[in-house]
């Protein structure tokens, strides 16, 4: 059973119809790649996808059931978690406590009035793995400001993996970093989204063409194609509309 | 370092509590009433930069939860017959609990300006019905709180007495304010602080970030109505000030002065500014004048308050006399 369906979603801001009838699927531990030029709509959809906004029209499933109506903070407790292209981690928190405040909520410690969470060692031993599974154990005290730009995209992975989701959705994870850092980022992508569904929004066609097992191409709020990273690379629709200019 | 430091800090706070305790028999009646308003007023600070300095929410109405403390409490001991003094505190305190779940219901829908204006608003309400609804609250006139002897059963505590009133706001305010800074620690109360910095992460990690602040609004009010029984208490007497925009504007004062980025500054805030209003009043009339210049000249030249100040001469202190890198703690 797919993890995430998209049925016939619709939205529109006032006049201004944003996404029309876009359809898609992912698979469980499926990596799917959404691309498209800019004001595709591809973070509208992803705010869709996320419960940031309702459609206007049409479906969103998760796990099979329908979430289109719920709030983001339900979808997240269900195992939806969602990175933002611009960095959106706590900065003056240290590494850890980024991690940790998605590690308790997971274990439900959100409003206790008497319990600590930093004082209950399972939550900080797991909170550490996660940094450690991102590079980041060795800078546990840094406050998240203090980072360099590229562990600052590393520590928002962790965070969005912190809620231990079935499904993570990322809002451009290379965005603004160096040939360098993209490299290292795709290296981590792939090895902690090893046995989670993954839907990745990208500018970079580099990062797509190694991350994703489908794509699906929007423009301008409709899906001109959807297909395998080969066969987008050979759709003649898609390069008029969008690649043309890109070397493949 | 750490070690002595905590040394140190333990037998500081060891000698302020022993100080506190003794203060009956070193200082006159006049003094102790000056005293135990400073610690009503502390809880009541720390109740408001629960709100201000954890949760970012600036209220103008902080005094209809006060106000709504001091008046129940007077109704409660006028209307129920045999009722035991802190059993009417208890009820006051709920009984603020629930004004405080109602207004936040009403009031946490908006954030920013519009909410800050609101609490104001409903500030002026609560004001009103103070006024208006006179044959409960006294209107004008206020009320005369009818305090019960505490029976302990082989000692009855008489609440006429200025050092008992001075001991048990000590030891429930204290204690209260001491629980304040533990829920700082908690889960719900991280949560508070991390939804300040960073609201839309929290809802995509989970957190139902209306509740909390409905939580906490709730807490926040309740404190300051425990807060306002004391008043009640202390004076025998409540009137409508307060409830009223003056009582609002003290813990403005007091929590700003004081300093709203550390736990501790809005106690040193309440204490100097009971003391130096007692100080200015002896001197001249128009002593809220000289108490709203040196407001501004804090605002402006030293925001992080009497606490920002302690925090730098630690800082500088620390630097002169050790050659290590120093810890630097926030909130």
């Amino acid at each position: 059973m797919a993890i995430l369906q998209a049925a016939d979603i619709k939205k529109s801001f006032g006049g201004l119809e944003v996404l029309t009838d876009v359809n898609f699927e992912v698979e469980e531990k499926e990596k799917f790649a959404v691309i498209g030029p800019n004001g595709a709509g591809k973070t509208t959809l992803f705010d869709i996808i996320s419960g940031k906004f309702s459609p206007t029209s049409g479906r969103v499933k998760f796990s099979g059931k329908d979430v289109s109506n719920i709030p983001a903070y339900r979808r997240a407790r269900m195992g939806m978690s969602r990175s933002f292209q611009i960095t959106n981690i706590f900065q003056k928190l240290s590494a850890l406590d980024n991690i940790l405040a998605g590690v308790r909520s997971r274990a439900g410690l959100r409003h206790h009035l008497f319990r600590q969470p930093h004082k209950n060692p399972a939550l900080v031993r797991r909170s550490e793995e996660i940094l450690d599974r991102v590079g980041l154990l060795g800078h546990r005290d840094t406050p998240a400001q203090d980072l360099a730009y590229g562990q600052q995209g590393a520590l928002e992975l962790g965070v969005t993996l912190s809620m231990a989701p079935k499904l993570v959705l990322l809002d451009e994870p290379t965005a603004g970093m160096s040939k360098q850092e993209t490299t290292d980022a795709i290296d981590m992508i792939r090895r902690v989204t090893r046995d989670i569904a993954c839907v990745i929004i990208e500018h970079d066609m580099n990062v797509i063409f190694s991350l994703a097992d489908r794509i699906s191409v929007l423009h301008y709020g409709v899906i001109l194609a959807c297909g395998t990273p080969e066969e987008i690379r050979n759709d003649q629709r898609v390069r008029d509309a969008y690649l043309g200019e890109e070397t493949l | 370092m750490t070690t002595r430091g905590a040394v140190i800090k333990r037998v500081f706070i060891f000698i302020a509590l022993l100080s506190l305790l003794a203060m009956p028999r070193l200082i006159s009646g006049y003094q102790l009433r000056l005293l135990t308003e400073a610690t009503i007023f502390s809880l009541y600070a720390v109740s408001f930069n629960m709100l201000l300095g954890y949760a970012g929410l600036l209220s103008f109405g902080h005094a209809m939860f006060f106000g709504t403390g001091a008046f129940a409490t007077a109704i409660a001991l006028e209307y129920i017959a045999g009722l035991p003094l802190l059993l009417a505190v208890a009820i006051a305190t709920l009984f603020t609990a629930l004004v405080g779940l109602l207004v936040g219901m009403l009031l946490l829908r908006v954030k920013g300006t519009p909410f800050a204006l609101l609490t104001l608003a409903f500030n002026a309400l609560f004001f009103s019905i103070g006024i208006k609804w006179s044959s409960v609250t006294g209107g004008d006139d206020g009320l005369i709180v009818n305090l019960p002897d505490i029976d302990l059963g082989v000692y009855n505590l008489n609440m006429f007495h200025e050092p008992t009133v001075y001991y048990l706001s000590l030891i429930i305010l204290g204690s209260t304010i001491g629980c304040c800074w533990f829920f700082t620690r908690t889960a719900m109360g991280q949560s508070v602080l991390l939804i300040r910095e960073n609201e839309e992460r929290m809802r995509f990690l989970g957190y139902s970030t209306h509740i909390s602040r409905l939580i906490l609004f709730v807490l926040s009010g309740a404190l300051a109505g425990l807060a306002g029984s004391f008043y009640a208490i202390m004076n025998a007497f409540v009137s409508l000030d307060a409830i009223s925009l003056e009582m609002t504007t003290k813990v403005l004062l007091m929590t700003f002065m004081g300093g709203i980025g550390h736990f501790i500054g809005p106690v040193f805030g309440a204490v100097f500014y009971t003391y130096f209003q007692n100080f200015l009043s002896e001197m001249t009339d128009s002593w809220p004048l000289i108490m709203g210049l040196l407001f501004i000249a804090m605002v402006l030249m030293a925001p992080g308050g009497i606490a920002g100040l302690a925090m730098s001469a630690r800082e500088w202190f620390r630097k002169r006399f050790t050659s290590g890198n120093s810890l630097k703690e926030e909130l």
